[in-house]
């Protein structure tokens, strides 16, 4: 019988709850637990270990990566019951992760961004407000594909354990509606235009009547569920909303859970933010990627904006494409891009 | 005003052949160098640079720079009317929204006109830097076009890797596995038929065979075939067209991908 207390990896974690008794007596030799992917001990507090046969996985060599470790209980690929669908293990990249799109025909290959930033000029800007209308997406024609394309994210929430809502939801024991003031965020949040709550009313309604965006949920080896783009996606088209519930952050800070958090209210008043949580109630924008933004190459990924919106006085998230996207292609956008105002930047 | 008058009509019928799997709906650039097309498949894997010189044609009137969207599979069943030996000319006017094809035979005593329209397509142009590739490979094209189709009846993923003992193609699917290997040999009788394989430095890559299937479809349209390959770029398979010009395919290779960051 083990003396010491189970715990989830090896190395004490300074915000868990869970005692922290160190088998400081132990005889057994749990202390070389090594990951069965790479046989390493190293990184300890990373080495997770499932609940049910012992064996310890890090974090980073599981397929789907895990961001952290989880709060309940986790069972390895083996034993858990899921399915995990086989894949191959390479994966096809695309043309546009080496060739830069040219901006006008005839020129030479265009430089890295930062030299496309740097002419932007005055007029531009004036030109990219004339073009800030935000389009509706268009569904997919064909009604048995988007059967299909429902299907795949029914198939991706119930593998999700999670229920599907296409609006923000306030729950008890969360945030209530009254809190999600738009007003309170620090630096003040731009307000949707009359023409594009209008598009947005529009959406909502084309999903009412089963016209989902043009997406398509697939499962990855590496990235897990991911969406990609079914039908070619013009840039300003608003892909989906962010939804989940809405609850405080404050309430919020010791989640380790694997899904992410969005920022929905970033207030002077710490105790006032608030976060959307896509873990229990969602829709398909909880699968859609982050890119490395560490890297250039993650950043050329990015085809979606994340911005906010003072919709009706309250905070909103919506996805929106910031170039034309084309069918197939992976939709990725930068989970750390704050945005408080429009975001003219792709605008040359 | 646009007309292009090509005697060598079966090389135009050829190249529509080339692309039209690949590539539904493209447009064709015409200026004073020549007529040419860069499109990318649906999946944005693949992409195919074609090019056919001004001074290929007979006859080449381009007053102003122009591109015409046209649907390859309706461009390929008009051409498909023409004869392996009827001169083509192209048609077109300036701000308008049709193209004709007119097909003569040899002897001139037939002559068939077709008019298509036009479409508008938004397409964008992939900056493609000239580099230098790190080994690149001249073979037949029968015999490329024969490699593909045999790995594909084995795995759907072909390893190319050319070291100095030469070319190797792989590949591994739910029978087993397959390697050919091509060495270099330029001692034959006909030029065309002799491997040749220039490596500046070992490299190995791995793409999707139903591509490279598709690419051959090129094959008759010339003997040889280059294939350029270089750690970090997609494999460009050339095909000349007849000291007109060429058709160039590049694929994106398969790799491990690397981490993608986590969410905050």
């Amino acid at each position: 019988m083990v003396v010491w207390l189970r715990r989830r990896t090896q190395a004490t974690n300074p915000r868990s709850d869970l005692p922290r008794s160190i088998a400081a007596d132990d005889s057994d030799s749990e202390l070389d637990t090594v990951c069965e992917e790479c046989s390493s001990g190293k990184q300890p507090a990373k080495l997770l270990l499932c609940d049910k046969c012992d064996k310890g996985f890090h974090l980073f060599c599981l397929r789907p990566i895990l961001v952290s470790v989880p709060k309940g209980s986790w069972f390895c690929p083996s034993c858990s019951k899921t399915q995990i669908p086989k894949s191959f293990p390479l994966v096809q990249t695309k043309l546009i992760d080496f060739f830069r799109i040219k901006r006008s025909p005839g020129s030479t290959s265009s430089p890295d961004s930062s030299s496309i930033g740097k002419k932007r000029k005055r007029t531009s800007l004036v030109m990219s407000k004339k073009k800030r209308k935000l389009l509706p997406y268009i569904p997919t024609v064909d009604p048995q594909r988007r059967l299909e394309q429902m299907a795949s994210l029914a198939t991706a929430l119930r593998a999700s354990d999670t229920e599907f809502r296409n609006e923000l939801t306030y729950v008890s024991g969360k945030a209530p509606r009254s809190a999600n003031k738009a007003v309170l965020e620090k630096g003040g949040m731009q307000v949707l235009s009359k023409q594009d709550a209008e598009t947005l009313a529009l959406c909502k309604n084309m999903m009412d009547r089963g016209e989902c965006p043009p997406l398509m949920v697939v499962f990855d080896p590496y990235e897990g569920f991911t969406v990609e783009a079914d039908r070619c996606i013009k840039d300003l088209t608003i892909i989906t909303e962010y939804v989940g519930d809405v609850d405080y952050l404050s309430n919020r800070e010791d989640d380790y859970d694997g899904d992410s958090m969005m920022t929905l209210l970033h207030a002077s008043d710490p105790s006032q933010c608030l976060v959307i949580c896509p873990d229990r109630r969602s829709n398909i924008a909880r699968f859609i990627s982050g890119i490395n933004n560490h890297t250039p190459e993650g950043r050329k990924k990015q085809n979606l904006k994340c911005v906010r919106f003072n919709v009706n006085g309250e905070a909103r998230v919506l996805l929106v494409a910031n170039r034309d996207i084309s069918k197939g292609e992976r939709l990725y956008y930068d989970y750390n891009g704050y945005e408080h105002s429009y975001p003219t930047e792709h605008f040359v | 005003m646009l007309e292009l008058r090509l005697v060598q009509g079966s090389l135009l019928k050829k190249v529509l052949e080339s692309v039209k799997d690949l590539v539904n709906d493209a447009n064709f650039d015409c200026s004073s160098t020549g007529f040419s097309l860069q499109a990318m498949d649906s999946s944005h894997v693949a992409l195919v640079s074609l090019l056919l010189r001004s001074e290929g044609f007979e006859h080449y009137r381009c007053d102003r720079n122009l591109s015409m969207g046209m649907n390859l599979g309706n461009m390929s069943k008009m051409l498909k009317c023409a004869g392996n030996d009827d001169i083509i000319t192209i048609k077109a006017d300036d701000g308008g929204d049709t193209v004709t094809f007119m097909f003569e035979s040899p002897t001139q005593d037939k002559i068939a006109d077709f008019e298509m329209k036009l479409m508008d397509i938004d397409s964008e142009h992939l900056g493609i830097p000239d580099a230098e590739y790190h080994s690149i490979v001249r073979m037949p094209s029968g015999e490329f076009s024969r490699i593909c189709k045999d790995l594909s009846t084995i795995g759907d993923t072909v390893v190319i890797s050319v070291t100095k003992e030469g070319v190797k193609f792989s590949t591994a699917g739910d029978i087993g596995t397959a390697n050919i290997v091509l060495r270099q040999n330029t001692t034959v009788d006909k030029p065309e038929d002799a491997i040749v394989i220039e490596m500046n430095e070992p490299v190995s890559l791995s793409f999707a065979l139903r591509y490279m299937n598709s690419f051959t479809k090129a094959t008759p349209l010339s003997d040889t075939v280059t294939i350029s390959l270089s750690s970090e770029l997609p494999v460009v398979v050339e095909y000349k067209v007849a000291e007109m010009g060429y058709i160039r395919y590049y694929l994106a290779p398969k790799i491990e991908e690397e981490e993608d960051d986590n969410k905050a």
